[in-house]
């Protein structure tokens, strides 16, 4: 069960390239596949999944929105601690175990983070990036709907995660429906958190599916590298071909900004919160 | 509850030693041109978004003019045409007409947003030379107005004479870097490789987007 739930949670997108070259573009060998399954996903999300979020949205203050986010990301470091270990990141695996002892105690069981404050800033690893880092290729792109974004490797990391999961070992007459609430829980959460990156990618995108299979490229290698870019890695800008006027007023890209302080162009992945989609 | 958290101190604080061991490669040489550059003009653009005395027709105007010399446009628009921009060199009305309604599109996303960017500071805060003098990645912190946490953001410049100019903006996402200009092309070249690499069906595209996008900008003012 606990693998079916979360599909009812949205995935998001960002992405994660190589940042060696953005021109390398995302092996999508069954594209027409994924874009059919996105429109499912589309119109899913439209009559259900986006719905339901604006209503959580409307019902809860913004700091009690925060709490559920905060206990859900907490109950996910086991996962984290796990890969952090797996890809030999010890002092990441450090952070996350910190995290987890304060935000699980002086943070009531998660729903306040104190840890960030104090310094142990939060991140996620999960199998798919521990396979990454051991040199295994992404494989082709897939589109899952309600869970979004991924790629061969990773849908295959998301299974063993599950090992890395408490709930996944916790019996008990109850548990089914613990898993069922965190699962529904979780996707409400994430497609309330990513409102805004969503209807901006719908409103400005000249083609969405792409724009979402990039930027969950782009940002799902920098997760895999840690965020640590080596700026000799990033492409050329190369010379205007010829010299020409500006035209009059250009402006750059200043879409660049969020319309979210969080967000942002992509969403928010779902494996923030429990490793279950991306 | 004391003893679970002395031990996650001890770990997080043994850990710490690993920290040091997997620190990001040492920094290059820092650029105080290219930061000051950032500083001065980033800050009035979002002054400019700001600026509630004047009206919102001529807040855009002032935010356009000031991103017009911020940034590279015509190097920008060619970068996300990738291998399509081949197309531009021999042809200079596609070139010239790409970067209007390139320019056009850029504009009408961010006026989309203008609210989001009104009030906020920003605060330049190291950069790292890439090719020394010519090619820095400047880091900054967006305050947004309102809002508890910084907003980390980076700024790639490159200079051409004596010129500084913005190529690239990346965010920070949850702790992962995507860079904007990177992030356009690739959604580009994938709607380009739909079509033959029709630079034309693109800009009928975008043009599209863009009026929309105006219909929304003047329906909310």
């Amino acid at each position: 069960m606990r693998s079916v739930i979360p599909t009812l949670t949205l995935a998001a997108c960002l992405a994660v390239p190589s940042l060696a070259s953005a021109q390398e573009e995302v092996s999508d060998p069954w594209e027409g596949m994924n874009r059919n399954l996105f429109a499912v996903h589309e119109t899913v999300d439209q009559a259900v999944l986006e719905p339901v979020a604006r209503g959580y949205r409307a019902v809860t203050p913004r700091p009690v929105r925060g709490g559920v986010r905060n206990f859900l990301r907490n109950l996910r470091s086991p996962v984290t601690f796990a890969n952090d270990l797996l890809q030999g990141e010890l002092s990441r695996a450090g952070t996350t175990a910190a995290r987890f002892g304060i935000n699980t105690t002086v943070g009531l069981v998660g729903v306040l983070d104190p840890a960030t404050s104090m310094g142990f800033e939060r991140h996620s690893e999960d199998f798919g990036q521990t396979l990454a880092v051991w040199g295994v290729e992404p494989g082709p792109y897939l589109f899952i709907p309600l869970l979004g974004p991924s790629n061969v490797r990773d849908s295959a990391g998301r299974i063993v995660d599950t090992a890395f999961d408490p709930l996944t070992w916790v019996g008990g007459e109850d548990i089914d429906g613990w898993r069922i609430a965190r699962g529904v829980t979780t996707g409400i959460v994430v497609r309330e958190e990513v409102l805004e990156a969503v209807d901006d990618i719908r409103a400005n995108s000249v083609d969405p599916y792409a724009s979402i299979r990039t930027s969950h490229n782009l940002l799902r290698q920098s997760a895999i590298e840690n965020g640590r870019t080596d700026v000799q890695d990033l492409p050329e800008f190369d010379d205007i071909p010829d010299t020409q006027e500006t035209p009059p007023g250009g402006g750059a890209a200043m879409s660049f900004l969020p319309s979210d302080q969080n967000v942002g162009l992509a969403y928010l992945s779902v494996d923030d919160l429990t490793g279950d989609a991306e | 509850m004391t003893a679970r958290l002395s031990r996650a101190a001890f770990i997080a604080g043994m850990m710490g030693i690993g920290v040091l061991a997997v620190a990001p490669e040492a920094h290059a040489a820092r650029n105080a041109a290219a930061e000051t550059y950032v500083q001065e003009n980033a800050s009035a653009a979002l002054r400019a978004l700001g600026d509630r005395s004047v009206s919102s027709a001529q807040r855009r105007q002032t935010f356009n003019r000031l991103m017009t010399q911020f940034s590279d446009m015509p190097r920008i628009a060619n970068f996300v045409l990738g291998r399509y921009g081949a197309q531009l060199r021999t042809d200079a009305a596609l070139r010239n007409e790409w970067n209007e309604t390139f320019r056009e599109y850029s504009i009408a996303v961010y006026e989309d947003r203008l609210d989001s960017y009104s009030g906020a500071g920003i605060r330049v805060t190291d950069s790292v030379e890439r090719v020394a003098g010519r090619d820095v990645i400047v880091t900054s912190e967006i305050q947004p107005r309102g809002s508890a946490r910084a907003m980390p953001v980076q700024w790639r410049l490159l200079r051409s004479g004596n010129v500084w100019k913005v190529v690239d903006v990346s965010l920070i996402l949850e702790g992962n870097q995507i860079w904007l200009a990177q992030q356009q092309q690739s959604e580009f070249l994938s709607v380009l490789g739909r079509n033959n690499g029709d630079i034309r069906a693109l800009m009928s595209n975008l043009r599209t987007l863009t009026a929309s996008m105006r219909q929304r900008i003047m329906a909310r003012s």
